[in-house]
């Protein structure tokens, strides 16, 4: 899986870059609109994160050229400037998501394989992590084959912790996930050992290995 | 008091004044002046008699001469008798009108033949002191018509004089920095309301200068801020995938907690900052009884946990025009507040009408209700919220041109929004 990092900060990049390698990512950099069109011409991506405030101009153009090409590979755009303008156009020119910045990397990662999900199954709704098989139209859980009862919150805590497959996701990460920005609700995370537990126990009762483990004052991993 | 009144009132204080003291001086100016000349008509009497005085021969011609004029009244005064010439005024009976009749009266004394006549000559003042009295009246009507004209003018022309003035005001009134880019002041010929207008202009220029770039650094400030924090929690996020002790995973636990915190803090400030420059424009009808039940909908697994449960006093179907995005914060940071500050197993009354919209929970009084839309007030500092929320619903209302009032009543706390300011 090919990733293009467009990001002028190089420490963001270089840590995006870093944590998606985590998981045999190939990662490519690019710190400015130059460059990034540069490699947008010569080689293919899967993913691209694309950065739209660049020192040599806006990001937007990087999109422009990629419709004109018609290789619309899958952009997620990560801005500072969240408005709604932005997003707007962003998502309007052919990016798939848009991302404000500050994100959780795990967030970013979960985003990335949702669309590399969808790029490489072409038409195919499913794909399975071992015994486990996900149907992303459905939003249904088969396991050993047999169809699997979850709550959406489980459903999608087990999907965001399959797509960070093998690294530590945070309980802040967790949080934002599930419920966007009424995480700051209560100053807590009860309901995400809630829902863990109740992960948990589901997945041993219908026979699944014990994937998640709890990384202690962390968070949680699932290891493949 | 309006500086018209105040002038108007300086006006007819002098000149009630004026009238009290000049009337009664008149009076007398004008008093003296017919006595004065009465005194020398009957002077001038008393010559015309003395110089007629060579062709009375007889008794019975000066009692003639007494007869004609009746004004004469002739007393033969015994040897050695001196009368000394006086003027005065008396009152006679008039038996004909039944009243007692002013009349001037002349005494002297004239010589006829070797005898001393006592001559008293009289002249009645009815007819005169009619006249003064007609004067004075007539005096009094005029200065009354002076007056009033006086006024009247003086009204006409302040409200035309201060007509620009009264404009300035009317559009200094309805200028709201942060809503309109220019003020139009009237253009007056009148030197002082001109500088006022330049003044006033040189001031709002000014103003607006300091209030734009103040906006704009709150929101380039928080900007520039995501970078960093962008950077830090990356870091962060990569610090946990390494190999740690126990100790080290609760130090970066508490770093995320607080990075974590300013992201939040940082993002509902560029908010404030995106509302108050005007970033959420666009208005579309929107069915807010539909927002409120979704964002209830959304909240359902908190509410459950924390054995809350929402309960509607009024549900009306009500259509807002208004920003979507804007309605969504509005009520999601009420209910999230009630649902953070109400205690466990108790109950949050929504009211839906097409006036108004309130959220009510039980809770303690505030200590400081005061402050409660204030930017970073907050009750406990202990608690997790970022003081902003308030803030955000206070702006999001005046935004949107809806008044928000907050009441505690029998232990509930409510936040109302009226969507009708008026």
């Amino acid at each position: 899986m090919k990733v293009l990092i467009v990001e002028d900060e190089k420490e963001l990049s270089n840590s995006i870059a870093q944590y998606l390698r985590q998981e045999s990512y190939i990662c490519e950099l690019a710190y400015n609109v130059r460059d990034a069109l540069e490699k947008v011409q010569c080689f293919e991506y899967d993913c691209i994160l694309l950065d739209i405030t660049l020192p040599d101009g806006n990001g937007l153009k990087i999109l422009e050229s990629l419709k004109q090409h018609n290789k619309l590979d899958g952009v997620i755009i990560i801005s500072a400037r969240n408005s709604v303008d932005d997003r707007i156009k962003g998502l309007n020119l052919g990016a798939d998501d848009y991302l404000p910045k500050p994100f959780h990397l795990s967030e970013l990662g979960a985003r990335i394989s949702a669309i590399i999900r969808r790029k490489h199954f072409d038409g195919k709704t499913k794909f399975s992590f071992n015994e486990i098989n996900i149907d992303l139209l459905g939003k249904t859980v088969k396991i050993h084959d047999k169809p699997f009862e979850l709550t959406r919150k489980e459903y999608d805590l087990l999907l965001f912790l399959i797509s960070n497959k093998n690294r530590v996701v945070s309980k802040n990460a967790i949080a934002e996930h599930l419920s966007g920005d009424d995480a700051e609700i209560f100053d807590n995370f009860d309901f995400i050992y809630a829902h863990m537990k109740n992960l948990k126990k589901k997945l041993s009762d219908a026979d699944c290995k014990d994937y998640i483990k709890t990384v202690y004052g962390l968070g949680y991993k699932l290891e493949a | 008091m309006k500086l018209l009144v105040r002038t108007i009132r300086n006006y007819a204080l002098v000149s009630a004044l004026l009238f009290i003291i000049s009337t009664p001086l008149f009076y007398w100016a004008i008093y003296s002046l017919v006595i004065k000349q009465m005194d020398e008509m009957l002077q001038e009497h008393k010559r015309d008699f003395v110089n007629a005085a060579p062709f009375i021969h007889t008794e019975y011609e000066l009692r003639q001469h007494e007869q004609l004029n009746k004004e004469f009244n002739l007393t033969l005064v015994p040897h050695g008798n001196i009368i000394n010439d006086s003027l005065y005024t008396e009152k006679v009976f008039d038996s004909i009108a039944l009243e007692f009749h002013p009349y001037r009266t002349f005494r002297t004394a004239v010589r006829l033949h070797g005898a001393v006549y006592e001559l008293k000559i009289s002249e009645s003042m009815v007819s005169s002191k009619d006249l003064v009295m007609a004067i004075v009246l007539i005096q009094c009507i005029l200065l009354t018509l002076l007056f009033t004209t006086l006024v009247i003018i003086n009204r006409q022309l302040s409200s035309t004089v201060w007509s620009p003035f009264y404009r300035i005001v009317d559009q200094l009134k309805n200028y709201r920095i942060d809503k309109d880019n220019f003020i139009n002041l009237p253009k007056s010929s009148t030197h002082e309301f001109r500088d006022l207008s330049q003044a006033i202009d040189q001031l709002i220029e000014k103003n607006k200068n300091t209030y734009l770039s103040q906006k704009e650094f709150t929101e380039n400030a928080s900007h520039e801020i995501q970078t960093p924090l962008a950077v830090l929690n990356s870091k962060i996020d990569l610090l946990m995938q390494t190999e740690l002790t126990e100790y080290q995973a609760e130090l970066i636990s508490s770093i995320q907690n607080s990075s974590q915190r300013i992201s939040k803090l940082n993002r509902s400030l560029l908010l404030l900052a995106k509302i108050d420059n005007q970033q959420f424009g666009e208005r579309e009808n929107i069915d807010f009884t539909n927002v409120v039940d979704g964002l209830i909908n959304q909240l359902k697994e908190v509410m459950e946990q924390h054995n809350l449960s929402v309960h509607f006093l009024q549900h009306d179907r009500v259509i807002l025009h208004a920003n979507k995005v804007l309605i969504e914060i509005l009520v999601s940071n009420l209910l999230t507040n009630a649902l953070r500050y109400a205690p466990h197993h108790s109950k949050i009354n929504v009211s839906i009408t097409q006036e108004q919209f309130y959220i009510e929970n039980d809770g303690q009084a505030f200590k400081n209700a005061s402050s409660l839309f204030n930017r970073f007030s907050k009750e406990d500092q202990s608690t997790f919220g970022t003081g902003l929320g308030l803030a955000l619903v206070k702006q999001i209302c005046q935004e949107l041109s809806y008044a928000i009032t907050y009441t505690y009543l029998d232990s509930k706390h409510r936040f109302t929004i009226l969507f009708s300011k008026g």
